[in-house]
């Protein structure tokens, strides 16, 4: 019973988590930047 | 009807071509491009090495917005100043930017950043359609950069562009209910899965933890029904919200109740979590697309957005064109708006087709007045003075017509009815459930109420509708036509008469050889020395020619003194003989004065003949004897010439009576609305076709790149090609069929499910189920219907990656 309470516990701090990133991620109105993002990696091999 | 499906306008051999930038179908065949602008950018790729862009793309490239003169970069002169004005080190700066369609425009952008020196970091975000430039003081050239990316068919303005509130909104309450969702589904599968009161330690914990998060998503992802419902009810309207919210209250109720009675596996907390979450997820997919389309264009401020560079003593200040008085001394750069009547200092060459549709640059003197909505088209900066204040001329009206307040059209009224009539059945077949079981006990009554408010689904109109609209408009947007207002796909259907401006939305804004063949007949010595002269001239019948004589292979010698007289033509003096290329009393006295002839002559000897035409967008002729096969009325209204209207009517077969020159554009708006029963299409894209745009029931442009009227059309389309209006109508009526059917299998489920919870044959947990199950067999339809049609991406890159590099 103990786990199981940690573990809802964990769970519903996670999602905590996800709503607060979310809120920021408006508020900064990024939040639909994944093709910028999805460049990311790439930037290191251009070198122009 | 014929526009049923909008690729069948193409032609096979068209449409089995890709263009070899966008993967459009190019619409002419042998054509290596859909449009000059993919051309240009290809080019521009190639020759840049930066055609990593295709593979960035995945084929998901769209035709540019390329611009046919230099754009006035006037707003951007006092926003840099502002930036280096303090005393930091590094300078910031926002611009909005449109034409950004994908990661491949930000991967673009960013490389050309880091090829151009003194610059720190460069942000874009696509999503709004903005960027953030940071520059070392001093080292940074901003408007050569600005120039440099607008090449490719980008265009930047001053930061304008904000997130709607209301798209916040959703975005918000949907992640809210997703994650809280995702949850409780999870607390639930262990009721599904045997946990019971027996274990009561975890079971009192999996049940009060499920209760607080769809607690979370009722407040959250249902407060925008409760909240339209509520004020349905204050303004005494019915509003489809209404059932949602009461389904919504009565089943959490329900929940609440078993929860506290220690039966939360009796609860439908997880089924209620699913259905505010995908009644969220409707309407943010129904505003998604629009606001993203918004967002591609920059932001219409209006008048205020004209800017005009005012002379003072010896200093040039930018200023709104409102702040202006008559007899300010002006100075028109390249490119430059003149925003009201102005009387020039010096010669110039002015284009005046976004005022009067007039196709070629006009050759004013020095005192002469040009009128306001001119654009500087020569290559130098003219002095002038303001004859009238900005108040004065005719475009603060022309600027300022309102396109809005269409009113709602039948397919919305027929909505709204169809909402109203929903809410007043589904509460009227509650009341007669419990009446009818109420001598069964009040529990039963109220299972047999709650069943058939669950049951009855309203995710036709709820989630189904905005996910078909979503559908369209985003493979009408891959296609290259992007929506700006909600209800046009509803509108368009009824469109029974089709109004086209010509120069700029018929034509190209360039011109073309009416006789390509000509330039084959040269002999190679003429065509090397008519190259010589047009390749050394930016008027567009030097580019015309220059561009058709390097097709033919013609070869640019490496030294030639070329004189060019405005208004007249090109003059080389070589071995004591005098070449000119130009006008026929000009070049060669003895050739006839003829519209649109020009003349190669030797010592006044005529040696080789070229007669221009307006160049016609790919797809016109077909497209409008299309719109007539369809039965639609197409007329032709222009501001251009009678003469010249009547002769490209004969050249698009459109019948003399339907095309009207010399109209002004009041006269144009007098013609809309004469021939209108709230059915006109007005397709156009000068300032002098805004009053037209208001008094149309639709509105779209090609023109995306310029000022004022994208901001005031419900659509505008990317790209030369005019089938792209073909593929707009064929999406609008493949919309109105699938929503038809859809409409139809909403209401075969929904009268089998009130069937049977009135014969108290089912208990709200199989409501609750039946309803999910059957929202998601509609949404399978919807998207199988028209998702169906979506141009394979891997086409059209394959062809791309095979461009030469």
């Amino acid at each position: 019973m103990s786990v199981l309470s940690l573990q809802v516990f964990v769970s519903l701090m996670l999602v905590l988590a996800a709503v607060v990133g979310l809120l920021y991620s408006v508020k900064q109105a990024d939040h639909e930047h994944a093709d910028r993002l999805s460049l990311l990696p790439l930037e290191d091999d251009e070198g122009e | 009807m014929p526009f049923a499906k909008g690729p069948d306008l193409l032609p096979d051999s068209a449409r089995s071509t890709r263009c070899r930038h966008c993967g459009s179908p190019v619409g002419v065949a042998g054509a290596s491009y859909c449009c000059s602008g993919c051309e240009v950018v290809h080019q521009l790729l190639v020759e840049h090495n930066l055609t990593r862009y295709y593979e960035v793309a995945g084929g998901s490239v769209l035709p540019p917005l390329t611009q046919d003169r230099a754009r006035s970069h006037a707003w951007l002169e006092p926003l840099r100043t502002a930036a280096e004005a303090n005393a930091s080190p590094v300078c910031t700066l926002d611009l909005d930017v449109q034409g950004i369609h994908c990661a491949a425009c930000v991967w673009l952008m960013n490389a050309l950043f880091r090829r151009a020196p003194g610059g720190a970091s460069f942000t874009v975000n696509p999503a709004l359609g903005k960027a953030r430039l940071v520059w070392k003081r001093g080292a940074f050239d901003v408007e050569k950069f600005v120039s440099d990316v607008e090449q490719f068919g980008y265009a930047f303005g001053p930061s304008r562009k904000t997130s709607t509130r209301s798209s916040r909104d959703l975005v918000v309450r949907l992640g809210v209910c997703v994650a809280a969702t995702m949850n409780v589904m999870l607390f639930s599968f262990s009721f599904y899965f045997g946990l019971s009161a027996k274990e009561a330690g975890t079971f009192e914990l999996f049940t009060w933890a499920s209760l607080a998060l769809a607690t979370v998503v009722v407040a959250v992802g249902a407060w925008p029904f409760f909240r339209a419902a509520h004020l349905g009810l204050r303004r005494g309207i019915l509003h489809l919200d209404l059932p949602i919210a009461l389904g919504i209250a009565l089943v959490y109720a329900l929940s609440v109740v078993q929860t506290f009675q220690h039966r939360g596996d009796h609860a439908y907390l997880d089924t209620l979590c699913v259905f505010v979450t995908l009644m969220v997820l409707g309407r943010w997919l129904q505003q998604r697309v629009l606001d993203r389309n918004r967002r591609f264009l920059l932001e219409d401020d209006g008048v205020d957005a004209l800017m005009v560079r005012r002379r003072t003593g010896d200093t040039v200040s930018v200023v709104p064109a409102p702040h202006v008085a008559a007899g300010d001394l002006l100075l028109i750069a390249p490119g430059d708006l003149v925003c009201m009547d102005a009387i020039l200092g010096e010669p110039g060459s002015f284009s005046l087709d976004w005022i009067t549709g007039e196709p070629q640059a006009r050759n004013f003197p020095a005192g002469a007045t040009v009128p306001a909505g001119a654009f500087n088209a020569g290559r130098r900066a003219v002095e002038a003075c303001a004859a009238q204040s900005f108040q004065q001329s005719v475009l603060p009206a022309l600027v300022s017509a309102r396109t809005e307040g269409q009113g709602p059209t039948d397919a919305g009224r027929f909505f709204d009815a169809l909402a109203r009539w929903y809410v007043v059945v589904v509460l009227a077949l509650a009341v007669v459930g419990a009446g009818l079981w109420a001598q069964a006990g009040l529990h039963r009554a109220t299972d047999v109420a709650v069943a058939l408010l669950v049951v009855t689904c309203p995710c036709a109109l709820g989630i189904a509708i905005p996910l078909a609209q979503e559908l369209v408009y985003a493979r009408l947007r891959r296609r290259g036509v992007l929506v700006r207002r909600s209800d046009l796909l509803e509108r368009l259907p009824r469109v029974r008469t089709v109004l086209f401006d010509k120069t700029g939305t018929l034509t190209l804004s360039r011109l073309e050889l009416a006789d390509p063949a000509v330039i084959r007949l040269l002999s190679p010595d003429v065509r090397d020395l008519t190259y010589a002269l047009a390749a050394r001239s930016n008027h567009p019948v030097s580019r015309c020619l220059a561009a058709a004589l390097s097709s033919a292979g013609a070869r640019l010698e490496g030294r030639a003194q070329v004189e060019e007289y405005p208004g007249q033509g090109l003059e080389l003096l070589r071995d004591g003989h005098r070449i000119r290329l130009g006008a026929p009393g000009w070049a060669a006295p003895a050739v006839p004065v003829q519209a649109g002839l020009t003349v190669l002559s030797c010592d006044g000897q005529p040696l080789a003949r070229f007669a221009t035409v307006e160049a016609v967008r790919p797809g016109v002729r077909r497209v409008l004897q299309r719109l007539r096969e369809a039965g639609l009325d197409v007329w032709l209204l222009s501001g251009d010439d009678e003469a010249r209207v009547a002769d490209f009517a004969r050249r698009v077969e459109l019948p003399p009576e339907r095309a009207l020159g010399g109209l002004s554009p009041a006269q144009k708006a007098e013609v809309v609305r004469r021939v209108d029963r709230r059915d006109t299409l007005f397709v156009g894209d000068g300032v002098n076709d805004a009053l037209a745009f208001a008094a149309a029931l639709a509105a779209g442009t090609p023109a995306a790149d310029r000022p004022v009227i994208p901001g005031k059309s419900d659509f505008f389309f990317l790209g030369d090609n005019l089938d792209a209006l073909g593929e707009l109508l064929g999406a609008a009526h493949d919309l109105r069929s699938a929503v038809r059917r859809i409409l139809a299998l909403a209401f075969t489920y929904n009268a089998l499910a009130v069937a049977v919870s009135l014969a108290g044959l089912t208990t709200p947990l199989a409501a609750a189920v039946a309803m999910p199950a059957s929202s998601v067999a509609i949404l399978l339809y919807t998207t199988a219907r028209l998702a169906g049609s979506r141009r394979s991406p891997s086409t059209a890159a394959s062809t791309l990656h095979q461009a030469p590099a």
